[in-house]
């Protein structure tokens, strides 16, 4: 029964024009419990990735461009001054020691939020890109599944970090949607909210960055200490 | 059916071009004849001008039967005018080509030599004034007219004053004349504009093996772009020439977006191209060209060499697609500078200039958001260590702190800027925040950290 289920998942993946989970190329976390969830063993490289959060969120996808870093091509980084005024720039020095190849950074600062997507999907068409981030943009179902088939055609990740996790999970089509926030002792809190191709909806884990080992640990819980409330 | 051209040996026999075949053919019976090609013979002569490229660029055809080359400048690279010359005609000859050549200061000149003086040089004034008027290159209907008037060498008319020359000829006369003692100007239109970057090497022993022209080209495009280097120019265009023994030239012409110097990157472009060249029996010189340059800055070397050509042309393609819509304000690039506050340790730079960005140091203990501008916060202290945070009207309690990492101003630049102690700290949710103190006491936000 489960091989004419996989057959048929296989068949369907090649009508619909998408690459089966298993050939796509994937980047994973380095800590096995998350990867074994994520389809494909890591969070797809020519998908469309959802990352909600405060600065947690920033520091877990910045230990996924450093895992990342030796995919060639420039690191595109959009987003808008006022956002940057709140919430602050990306610092090169701290993003380097995540190993983000920051030598390849490119700070592309738009008006309109439309204007963000017209810089993602140029950023992708022209195939220069290792991966693209845009900052605060509002996705609604329709762009992103534009954003989606433009990462697929150009087989090239796109992140959107938002910043400030909400209740209430608006449709998408983005490959997977994590909600990352901090937790003591320099964690984080990962929760993988949506995953297609998987049954994975509401997942946590507790990440620690390794920056030895330049991947992600499940840390243990801390013995001394209660649970800190999450706020 | 008329003659075109007849040989020395027929010439000795009473041939000449204009007359018709059943005449020559009644005047020498076993005559060789083999049909006219005029268009075959001017491919010829503009591969011959190609060929002369390897004494000079600026190679013009002159006539059907001529070359006119500017070997100013060159010569020294011969060992001399003379030996120039000896050294054409002789390559001439072993093509099976009989040749009359001359070196003069002008064009005019060397023409005149060439037809109807002896020797190599025309030894002075008097030596030209010697020849005949269709030295100048006349129409025969003047010089005719000339003729009549006992007006025979070029001294005869040079002598005459000009008015009455110019009422009764024309200007063309004096014009030529001019031309000939070079008062008057004669450029000569090179079969190729003459590149403004040349490089060239020569081989006592001609060359044919790959890896030999992969060398040699690796060697001139040391030379070109040092040469690039010095004179501040990057090249939009390079043009490999390679000359074979057997006269033929051949050439290869890469095109680049951006400005490059970089030898690296320009012999990937040339590499995938290098088998195009027939060799031959061997090429005997080399020679390398960069027809358009674009002024380039001082940059530094790259030592990360991952990206191919085409992956760096993608990336200036994107790049100028990106500062074409954003202006390059909004297209930035971070540079590493040497200073320890942390908001100037990181320039953001617009990356249309090209340039790539230096070494990063990793750098621990610092955000990874830096906010463009500290913002004022406040911070209570309980028992000695810092307890609450108030950060746009909330008030985070703080669970730990590190700290204080001291930052002095940078005295030569600001000499009254305060000096910051920064601390680390980390609330009861485990955010975490950059601040810093002045000795005033006040308190400032300047990053977060996850």
């Amino acid at each position: 029964m489960t091989t004419a289920l996989a057959s048929l998942r296989a068949e369907l993946a090649a009508l619909e024009g998408r690459r089966p989970a298993a050939a796509a190329p994937v980047v994973d976390l380095g800590a096995m419990a998350v990867d074994a969830v994520l389809p494909g063993g890591g969070l797809r490289l020519d998908a469309l990735h959802e990352i909600a959060g405060d600065a947690a969120a920033t520091g877990f996808l910045a230990g996924l461009l450093g895992r990342m870093r030796r995919r060639p091509g420039l690191l595109v980084w959009c987003g808008q001054r006022h956002g940057w005024q709140e919430g602050g720039l990306p610092y090169p020095p701290a993003l380097a020691r995540r190993g983000v190849p920051v030598e390849r950074l490119l700070l592309v600062e738009v008006e309109r939020p439309a204007d963000l997507l017209r810089a993602i999907e140029d950023s992708l068409r022209s195939r220069a890109a290792m991966a693209v981030v845009a900052e605060d943009m509002a996705l609604d179902l329709t762009a992103s599944r534009r954003l989606q088939l433009a990462a697929e055609a150009a087989e090239t990740p796109v992140f959107a970090l938002r910043r400030g996790a909400e209740a209430r999970i608006p449709p998408t089509a983005a490959a997977t949607r994590w909600t990352v926030t901090a937790q003591p002792g320099g964690r984080c809190l990962a929760r993988l909210d949506r995953c297609r191709g998987a049954q994975t909806a509401g997942r946590q884990w507790c990440l620690e960055w390794n920056d030895a080992t330049l991947c992600f640990d499940l840390a243990a819980p801390l013995a001394d200490r209660p649970g800190a409330a999450a706020e | 059916m008329r003659v075109y051209a007849v040989d020395a040996a027929a010439a000795d026999l009473g041939l000449a071009p204009y007359m018709t075949l059943s005449e020559a053919r009644a005047l020498v019976p076993e005559l060789a004849t083999a049909p006219a090609d005029p268009p075959g013979d001017l491919a010829a002569l503009a591969r011959l001008a190609d060929w002369a490229g390897r004494y000079t660029p600026l190679a013009a055809l002159d006539g059907t039967d001529g070359l006119i080359l500017d070997i100013s400048g060159c010569a020294h690279l011969f060992g001399g005018e003379a030996a120039l010359l000896a050294d054409l005609r002789d390559r001439l000859g072993r093509f099976g080509l009989a040749v009359h050549c001359a070196a003069a200061a002008t064009p005019a000149a060397a023409w005149a030599w060439a037809r109807f003086g002896r020797g190599d040089t025309p030894t002075g004034r008097a030596a030209l004034h010697a020849l005949p008027t269709a030295a100048l290159r006349l129409p025969s209907e003047i010089v005719l007219r000339l003729d009549r008037l006992g007006l025979r060498r070029i001294g005869d008319l040079a002598a005459l004053p000009r008015a009455p020359l110019a009422a009764r000829f024309g200007m063309l006369p004096g014009e030529r004349l001019d031309r000939l003692h070079g008062a008057a100007p004669e450029p000569i239109t090179p079969c190729r504009p003459a590149p403004p970057w040349r490089v060239r090497v020569a081989f006592a022993e001609p060359i044919a093996r790959p890896d030999d022209i992969a060398a040699a080209l690796d060697h001139l495009l040391g030379r070109l772009c040092g040469e690039l280097a010095a004179g501040d120019q990057g090249a939009r265009e390079m043009t490999f020439r390679v000359y074979r023994v057997d006269g033929t030239m051949q050439a290869l012409r890469v095109g680049t977006a951006r400005p490059l110097r970089t030898p690296r990157l320009l012999a990937r472009l040339f590499a995938e191209r290098l088998g195009e060249i027939d060799p031959g029996f061997g090429l005997e010189t080399l020679v390398l060209e960069a027809g358009a340059t674009a002024a380039l800055g001082p940059e530094q070397d790259d030592l990360d060499a991952r990206s191919s050509a085409e992956q760096a042309n993608r990336e200036t393609q994107l790049l100028d697609r990106l500062v074409n819509w954003l202006g390059p304000d909004r297209v930035r690039r971070p540079h590493p500078v040497e200073s320890h506050l942390p908001e100037r340790a990181i320039a953001w730079r617009t990356a249309a200039e090209p340039g790539a960005p230096g070494h990063f140091r990793p750098a621990a203990l610092r955000p990874l958001r830096l906010l463009p501008r500290p913002e004022p916060v406040d911070v209570d202290q309980a028992a000695g260590s810092l307890a609450t945070l108030h950060w746009r009207r909330m008030a985070r309690t703080l669970a730990l702190a590190c700290g204080p990492e001291r930052i002095a101003p940078e005295w030569w630049r600001a000499p009254d800027a305060a000096t910051r102690d920064y601390y680390r700290v980390e609330d009861t949710g485990g955010r975490r925040y950059w601040l810093y103190r002045e000795p005033a006491g006040n308190w400032f936000l300047h990053g977060l950290a996850p």
